[in-house]
């Protein structure tokens, strides 16, 4: 079966068209069924217009379920290589920082370094933090525990650091500001992010990878998130950790040539990397204009362009990465996402770039505008009855008794069970598959996953109003032309009170209670129907500081929590150990953030 | 009460080892500042070129790449 789980050539476009008929066949499925809806009482243009808004929709919801369902189909396999083969090429380990505190970022290095000692792997690895912090004082706090690092690591002529005087390009910048001075003294560039952390077999793994494949420019791990504490966090890493490896391996078996990459706990080749991923500003100014915001995504299409085959090994395991614990961090870091996927609409007509590449960037926009088309289509039902004609329950002159149209409940009702099956029913046959094969027994045992899905899916259910109105107010930013910037992330404690709640959600609270009111005089009939949306919004102030605090439930378990692996461990006891030798001024801890890495994981 | 065997406190400076331990700063600027091998990072296309001059050529059938530029 390694032919279904790697497919080329004719396997892999019959895949692809399959994937996309199966999605074109769902949305245009919800499209007839409105349609016929829409006839019970004579159908009107708004009705058309609803029937598109919901096909647009619904294709989207089915794109992301068949990618779980053929991903359902394979398991992820390592290419047939050496695995102790000995490592010939120099490689690098690149950690770009930004005002993250030190502590944090360099004893990941150091624990990163320790797991590569323990490998007895001789190889020629190198680490390289470059800079970009603006904070003059956290900058000093970078000197100094780097010339920590240094001393207990052993590591000089292996460790170097830089600071940028000028954070231009941002993160995409500051990687190719390195290899212009110092990329031709190696082979490979291991990027990760300030939050990362990868087990020094990984690092070997990636390397011989890379190594054994000659035309490989770019291999992308799955970065699991770990040490979530809050309620919010822990749904997204339970999430990461059960569905999200599903949802990779579809993404893994489409690919092709043109995988993906997420901007870091990546490897490339330098040289590919070098002549293939110059980027220069965009014409005009930000949003649209200026640096490249998402450059992840840009290089990886670039990299396809000239040859570079580019690829998601999702059977590598020891790949960590950290995420937000609030929603309202969630929402900063989505709407630097936004904005970067949106200027992919300036690059998705580059000349060169290979079809995938352009259905990725279009994929990218699209996940940021599709809360707008359900938004249209709520919009739109809310003011539908105003445009219906009364009834005529006498169309024949001289018929004494009444006609009553044909009720088409059924087929609304069918359309919502279908909407919401293609949210549910991946993550639950994941689940079925995770007891079957006997995955679900790191998540706690068959019971206690099968609780954790539902229980992600009453969560996910309940905060995705909340997370569609962000996203939706991203969108309308970015369409002002309003610049997000590069703003620092909190991933700390993360707690938030009920006032900040309300403070960060109080538009939403308003449009929610706007919308509700509406459709009680406009359309009451829809009311009940809207409330799923309506309430959370309402109670979003409760929910953001709900979600933000720790979670204390036996749910949601996964594997790292249970076997904490090795580079975990090791990077735990050496933060433990620098925290006291190097406390943080003022007890205010700067807390890592990730400049500009996505993943499924947080998808 | 003070054990006998507790040392002298010396001051660090006075430790030979630890008064050859180059400074933070001395260590950035030297040993581990980036290695000098530099590699060149051509700048690519990433947006379409949408010249008058360009979709011409392309519509006469030659991209005549003199014609790039002249905008």
């Amino acid at each position: 079966m390694g032919w279904l789980a790697h497919p080329r050539g004719a396997a892999l476009i019959a895949l692809r068209m399959l994937a996309l008929g199966l999605s074109a066949l769902a949305g245009f499925g919800a499209f007839v069924l409105f349609l016929q809806f829409g006839q019970a009482d004579g159908l009107q243009t708004l009705d058309v217009v609803r029937a598109v808004l919901i096909l647009i929709s619904t294709l989207w919801l089915a794109w992301g379920a068949v990618q779980a369902l053929i991903g359902l189909t394979t398991s992820p396999s390592a290419p047939r290589i050496n695995p102790s083969a000995p490592i010939k090429g120099a490689t690098v380990v690149l950690v770009p920082v930004y005002n993250e505190d030190p502590v944090s970022t360099f004893s990941r290095v150091a624990a990163m370094d320790a797991s590569l000692a323990a490998t007895g792997e001789t190889a020629n690895i190198h680490f390289a933090i470059l800079s970009d912090t603006r904070n003059d004082e956290i900058a000093a706090r970078e000197t100094l525990i780097f010339a920590h690092l240094v001393e207990e690591r052993d590591g000089i002529g292996r460790f170097f650091y830089r600071r940028r005087t000028n954070n231009v390009g941002k993160k995409a910048g500051n990687i190719e500001d390195f290899i212009t001075r110092s990329g031709a003294a190696y082979d490979y560039a291991l990027i990760l992010d300030a939050d990362s952390l990868m087990e020094g077999e990984t690092i070997l793994q990636m390397i011989r990878r890379i190594e054994a494949e000659p035309t490989l420019g770019l291999l992308q791990t799955l970065p699991r998130v770990i040490r979530a504490r809050s309620r919010f966090a822990r749904a997204m890493q339970f999430s990461a950790s059960f569905f999200s490896p599903v949802f990779a391996r579809g993404l893994a078996m489409l690919q092709g040539r043109t995988g993906p990459f997420w901007g870091h706990n990546a490897i490339v080749r330098t040289r590919a990397f070098a002549e293939s991923c110059g980027l220069p500003a965009l014409r005009g100014t930000p949003p649209f204009g200026g640096h490249v915001m998402s450059h992840d995504y840009v290089e990886a299409a670039l990299l396809a362009r000239k040859g570079w085959l580019v690829r998601l090994d999702d059977d590598l395991e020891g790949s960590f990465e950290e995420g937000p614990e609030n929603i309202v961090d969630h929402a900063k870091r989505d709407r630097r996402w936004c904005q970067g996927n949106l200027q992919h609409a300036r690059i998705i007509g580059a000349p060169g770039l290979r079809g995938w590449s352009r259905f990725v960037f279009a994929q990218g926009i699209m996940a940021y505008i599709a809360p707008l088309f359900w938004l249209g289509f709520l919009a739109a039902s809310i003011a539908a009855p105003l445009f219906v004609p009364p009834p005529d329950y006498f169309p024949e002159p001289y018929w004494p008794f009444p006609y009553f149209p044909p009720s088409e409940a059924s087929k609304a009702i069918g359309l919502a069970i279908g909407i919401f099956g293609l949210l549910l029913v991946p993550k639950l046959l994941i689940a079925a598959r995770a007891a079957l094969l006997g995955h679900a027994r790191e998540f706690g045992g068959t019971a206690i996953a099968f609780a954790s899905t539902v229980a992600e899916l009453a969560f996910s259910s309940l905060t995705a109003p909340v997370l569609l109105a962000y996203a939706t107010r991203s969108v309308f930013q970015v369409m002002m032309g309003r610049d997000g910037g590069w703003p620092t992330n909190n991933r700390g404690d993360g707690r938030l009170s009920l006032t900040e709640g309300f403070v960060a959600s109080w538009w939403i609270v308003s449009i929610g209670a706007a919308g509700l009111v509406l459709t009680y005089f406009l359309a009451p009939g829809l009311l009940f129907w809207l409330l799923p949306v309506g309430l959370p919004m309402l109670a979003a102030p409760w929910l953001i500081s709900w979600s933000s605090q720790p979670a204390h439930s036996n749910l949601m378990r996964v594997p790292s929590e249970t076997t904490v692996p090795p580079v975990v461990a090791l990077h735990d006891r050496i933060l433990t150990r620098w925290d006291n030798a190097f406390p943080a001024p003022d007890d205010a801890r700067v807390e890592p953030t990730s400049a500009s890495g996505r993943s499924p994981a947080n998808a | 009460m003070t054990s006998t065997l507790t040392l002298p406190t010396i001051p660090a400076m006075a430790d030979p080892f630890v008064a050859m331990r180059p400074s933070p700063e001395a260590l950035i600027s030297g040993p581990c500042a980036l290695p000098a091998a530099p590699l060149a990072m051509p700048q690519q296309q990433i947006e379409p070129d949408l010249r008058l001059s360009t979709r011409l050529a392309r519509w006469l059938g030659r991209d005549d790449d003199s014609l790039r530029g002249t905008t």
